[in-house]
């Protein structure tokens, strides 16, 4: 059966309440007056109190999400990670029915409030991390050279400012730029250093291409004589190397994956 | 999977720290219940294990994210990931709350309480009856544990949760340690509750334990399953007779075997007392 047309229209006092107590429980704000107007209150409770029992529900359960996804970022920050999960939260809140996806938008809430180099790389790899263990891996391809090919939900293709090993290790240490590919193994989130020729071809695969094309792409661009002489036989590596893994599927992808 | 027509007996909530246990074992529980929104994300380990874990035991749905509550419109995506996920496992019901938990596309992940009018319970109805034709499976709906009321309100919640299910022809998951939460937080008698709603819709238990946080009782799924809980229980048996129970929790969870003698309390309870009121009313 095909999903029904929406056309229900909610009572107008469901709305709203649901626009006041949404704006309560989200925010942690609400004018007491307004409670006692909206909320009965129990024989040894008043009714804000009684609504501080959800506002006191949803911080700690957002914070505790957003530091299981970001446990370095959160040791980095350390005194003001509550603060920046805070603004994220009133930037970006929860528009998806699990919080496996709370901190979806927490890399780019990083870039945008200019917070360091290293922040921006560590939450950037911890997404993509967390994303690899919870996305799909589809089943390894049959590739020709014709063959239109994706990477696969599960991986994300990083430019790094710093080495993702210091990152994971939380070793501070100065930028020495590198790229990766973020993916799921066994299960877990794992990654693997691209030099990058790799990087280049990866990108164009991340964009959709044939082997082909990727090929053709290649030679055209500036190579140095040596990498030209050595590209079929790196290519061959890197294709045996995302058919082992698991990071190319077809294009457009046969299941409709997040 | 393991094909299910109907349901009986006692069971506890999948977790993944048990999971083990259910791999290399069969524990004693008659079929298992999962958090549904935990896997119906794209891919994973847990959607492996649960696959596998699908084998050898019945395991139903329940969802903490359906918002059938919400003056928002009904979200298709997130309503075709439950149906594939549910189609998977082929249960004779899937489950969520009487609650909201969206508004206008954010989410609170929390179950908030609705106000009880006609009107709401109406269109509440209306939602659920969508639900269960799309799905087009029988959905069970809990009742939630609450910490306000509101002054729109003109009946109780199992007025509310009647005239809900009444009109939306569906089943009832009854929590009874959410009663006892509900009835302590808002002073009524639970036995007013129990022998309010219509007992033909009862299809499912949940029993589990709260926190006393001194002036009000909180739904913390984090203790055993204190007795005047299990007491509601037993007075419930001879009202809804023998309905499938799912011991619920979530958090400093036991080791399995330690819930599964929890469990058995519930077994325990149902046999002794279902026999004795067999027996009286013979
Ligand atoms: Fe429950």
């Amino acid at each position: 059966m095909q999903p029904t047309p929406n056309t229900l229209t909610p009572p107008p006092e469901l709305v709203d309440i649901q626009n006041w107590l949404s704006k309560a429980v989200t925010s942690g704000k609400f004018v007491k007056k307004e409670a006692n107007l909206r909320l009965t209150h129990a024989k040894n409770r008043s009714s804000s109190d009684r609504l501080m029992t959800y506002i006191d529900d949803y911080w700690p359960r957002c914070l505790e999400s957003l530091t299981d996804d970001f446990p370095r970022t959160a040791r980095t920050l350390d005194d003001e990670w509550e603060t920046v999960c805070e603004a994220y939260l009133a930037a970006y809140p929860s528009t998806q029915f699990t919080l496996y996806y709370l901190g979806k938008q927490f890399p780019q809430f990083i870039v945008e409030q200019q917070l360091s180099p290293w922040l921006r790389d560590l939450a950037q790899l911890e997404w993509a991390l967390l994303h690899s263990e919870i996305s799909a891996v589809l089943p390894t391809l049959a590739i020709d050279e014709h063959t239109i090919l994706k990477l696969q939900p599960h991986c994300s293709l990083l430019q790094l400012q710093f080495q993702a090993n210091d990152l994971v290790n939380e070793t501070p240490s100065p930028e020495a730029p590198q790229a990766v590919m973020v993916y799921q193994w066994d299960g877990d989130g794992t990654f693997e250093p691209l030099d990058p020729l790799a990087t280049r071809v990866f990108k164009l695969f991340e964009a959709g291409t044939s082997l082909s094309e990727a090929f053709d792409s290649l030679s055209e661009q500036e190579l140095t004589d040596d990498e030209l002489t050595t590209i079929s036989t790196k290519i061959q590596s890197w294709m045996s190397m995302a058919t082992q893994w698991s990071w190319l599927t077809h294009y457009p992808p046969k299941e409709n994956l997040q | 999977m393991k094909p299910v027509d109907s349901l009986k007996g006692f069971g506890v909530g999948l977790r993944p720290c048990h999971y083990a246990d259910f791999l290399s074992n069969q524990p004693k529980v008659d079929f298992v219940e999962i958090i549904s929104e935990n896997y119906m994300v794209t891919g994973g380990r847990s959607i492996e294990t649960l696959q596998e874990i699908a084998k050898r035991n019945p395991v139903i749905p329940h969802g903490v994210s359906l918002s059938v509550g919400s003056s928002d419109q009904l979200d298709w995506d997130y309503l075709t990931r439950l149906k594939k996920l549910v189609d998977t496992l082929n249960p004779p019901w899937f489950s969520d709350h009487l609650c909201w938990s969206r508004h206008q596309g954010h989410y609170m992940h929390n179950l908030l309480p609705l106000p009880y009018t006609h009107e709401v319970a109406k269109f509440v109805a209306e939602k659920a009856r969508i639900i269960q034709d799309f799905m087009e499976r029988p959905l069970i709906l809990e009742n939630v544990s609450s910490y306000i009321e509101y002054t729109d309100s003109v009946m109780t919640e199992w007025e509310f949760l009647t005239e809900v299910v009444t009109q939306a022809d569906c089943g009832l998951l009854l929590d009874i340690n959410n009663i006892y939460v509900s009835a302590v937080n808002h002073t009524f008698d639970p036995m007013d509750y129990i022998l309010g709603i219509p007992a033909n819709r009862v299809r499912q238990h949940h029993i589990a334990g709260h926190k006393n946080k001194g002036t009000f009782l909180l739904d913390t799924h984090d203790h055993n399953v204190p007795d005047p809980v299990w007491d509601l229980y037993r007075q419930s048996i001879p009202i809804f007779g023998e309905v499938p129970l799912i011991l619920e929790r979530d958090d400093d969870i036991p080791t399995l075997d330690e819930l599964l003698i929890e469990l058995n309390i519930a077994r325990q309870i149902f046999n002794a007392t279902h026999t004795q009121h067999t027996h009286t009313s013979a």
